[in-house]
């Protein structure tokens, strides 16, 4: 008797599980951080990304080496304080902040793609949920990482928080400075990038915006003498403040100005929650041709 | 050689593998006995990393696979088994007897030289000869190949495209070396592309394409079942046109065409009903016939239909 046999390699209809819209949503978030950093791109692709990582931790780097170099009261002069290490880097998040949404949400509309997206399991509301994510994921690698690293090559050589206690708080502020940081950025670039469908535009409307009303801040509260609060209208300010309200600060540039406590929180959730809605109105309001 | 293994050396369920998003093999299951099996498929169609399974040099990413009863990654299975890699890794500075001397004692031969020579020798080489390796023509470096991987005296040979680079003499050499080591009671797999060669093998096939098993079995029967395409036959006689008319008729046939002076090419699906229809209706016509031979039943057709179809 033969045994030949001939396999049927036709269609077969997949009776796998189905994981459903949260896994969906996962998805998109994965693809869209690897899009990101340009991973399974070409090398050009991942050039932004990387230098701006390196920006954000080279000074991390160099403040952990000069501390175990230096003698201790030198060192206590030289080393910056946690929140004071975002001053160095506050180019870098800027950069990222510019580049990060743009990447994220302007090519599936330029490339028609978003209808896809929309006629699988997820809806406006979830595939902004998913892009969301992987920016706020992404800006936490130059707003809390950085400073974790600071704080954790210090603490190895003895010239970190005192005790686990202090060490744990430490930890704590940098992770709810680094949170708020991120989300508030998230949620400006998002509705920004949601604007156009041109990436250059996006990052060019993000960095012109982050910038301008910084100016329009300043010129308000220097030269016509409105309140001191009127900063909080600098979206590269505003979010800072809070990250100075986080660390407890009272001393510095930004502690001299007359602003009540409670207004910066309110402030800030306030343009994140504008943000985010600008973002998600626009994407319900957005033609897609399925 | 070790015992003999009871049931197939080789068995395989539901195998995948992937890299990426790239799947290489899709829920391939098949069993090889001993003897001579030839494992073809176009370029892509995922041979190499099912033999690179075979030898435990990957994993697959689901499904499972057992070689002569074992897994294999198991390092004692490596002594049972034979590999041929399709890629070039030989050790340029050595003559071919070291070479071949080096793998009898890497798998732990008793007398490497004696067992070397022994191999050199089966595969038409000159166990004397102290050129090194550098300077073996192609040819020459696939059988130096051939006999590394035998001199263990191995129950399997995996040879991935042992045909590449041969001439025609070589080749058929070859090819008697397979049958030779099939007939010894070896299981031996033999991935080509080279059709016409793998042909006279006159073994069991193993088709894949796109990553899954398009079909497996001697390949003459992978033909009778192919029962959605009609045989080809042609039918020379001296008297076509009569034997075409009467063919015409006849219930085994489906068409019929004048083929040149004396031929007609017949299309039929039931092969061994017309083979008795052709020889009644020529004696009812009067008409000698001078041949009747299949058009498409060589592997290549078949093959060419397998991987073609969805």
């Amino acid at each position: 008797m033969s045994d030949a046999v001939i396999h049927d390699r036709g269609y077969r209809p997949y009776d796998g599980p189905r994981l459903g819209q949260v896994h969906a949503v996962k998805s998109l978030t994965l693809h869209t951080l690897q899009r990101i950093f340009g991973l399974r791109r070409q090398a050009r692709s991942k050039a932004l990304p990387f230098i701006v990582v390196v920006l954000a931790y080279l000074p991390a780097i160099v403040f952990v080496g000069l501390s175990a170099l230096l003698p201790k009261a030198l060192r206590d002069a030289t080393l910056p304080t946690y929140e004071g290490y975002y001053g160095f880097v506050s180019g870098a998040i800027i950069l990222f902040v510019a580049f990060v949404a743009p990447e994220a949400l302007c090519p599936d509309r330029r490339s028609r793609s978003l209808s896809l997206y929309l006629a699988a399991l997820l809806d406006r509301t979830t595939y902004l949920v998913a892009k969301a994510l992987a920016i706020f994921l992404t800006l936490l690698t130059v707003t809390v990482g950085p400073v974790l690293l600071l704080v954790l090559g210090l603490s190895i050589q003895n010239a970190g928080p005192d005790g686990l206690g202090e060490l744990a708080i430490a930890v704590g502020r940098i992770l709810a400075a680094g949170t708020s940081l991120s989300l508030f950025f998230t949620a400006v670039s998002l509705a920004l990038s949601s604007l156009t469908d041109r990436r250059a535009v996006a990052s060019a409307t993000t960095i012109g915006v982050l910038i301008g009303s910084g100016i329009v801040a300043a010129v308000l509260e220097e030269a016509l003498k409105f309140p001191d609060a009127f900063l909080l209208l600098s979206l590269n300010t505003a979010p800072y403040f809070l990250v100075n309200v986080i660390y407890g600060v009272t001393m510095g540039r930004e502690a001299t100005y007359e602003i009540p406590t409670l207004i910066i929180p309110l402030a800030v959730a306030a343009w994140t929650v504008a943000g985010f809605g600008f973002a998600w109105l626009r994407y319900q309001r957005l033609q897609v041709t399925r | 050689m070790n015992a003999p293994t009871v049931g197939p050396t080789v068995a395989a369920e539901h195998v995948s593998k992937w890299f990426g998003d790239v799947v290489a093999l899709s829920d391939v299951s098949f069993e090889i006995r001993p003897g001579v099996t030839a494992l073809l498929g176009p370029n892509g169609a995922g041979k190499s990393t099912l033999l690179r399974i075979l030898c435990g040099l990957a994993t697959p990413s689901r499904g499972s696979l057992r070689v002569l009863g074992s897994s294999p990654r198991d390092p004692k299975l490596y002594r049972r088994i034979g590999l041929v890699p399709q890629q070039e890794g030989l050790l340029e500075h050595l003559t071919g007897l070291a070479f071949v001397e080096l793998a009898a004692a890497l798998h732990g031969v008793p007398s490497p030289r004696e067992a070397a020579t022994r191999a050199v020798t089966k595969v038409d080489l000159d166990p004397a000869d102290g050129r090194g390796l550098k300077a073996y023509s192609k040819g020459m470096r696939q059988r130096i190949k051939v006999a590394q991987a035998i001199v263990h005296e191995p129950e399997m040979v995996v040879l991935d495209e042992p045909l590449e680079g041969l001439d025609p003499r070589q080749r058929l050499r070859m090819i008697e070396l397979f049958r030779e080591l099939g007939d010894e009671g070896r299981t031996v797999l033999v991935s080509s592309h080279v059709l016409d060669e793998v042909e006279k093998f006159g073994s069991r096939v193993m088709v894949l394409a796109q990553g899954r098993m398009a079909a497996e079995g001697d390949f003459h029967s992978i033909r009778e079942l192919m029962d959605d395409r009609p045989h080809k036959i042609r039918v020379r006689s001296d008297n076509p046109r009569a034997v075409a008319a009467a063919l015409v008729s006849d219930g085994s046939v489906l068409g019929v065409q004048l083929g040149g002076d004396d031929s007609v090419i017949v299309d039929t699906e039931d092969a061994p009903a017309f083979r008795t229809a052709v020889a009644r209706v020529a004696r009812d016509e009067g008409a000698r016939l001078l041949e009747v031979a299949p058009l498409d039943d060589d592997l290549e057709s078949v093959f060419r239909y397998l991987v073609g179809r969805r």
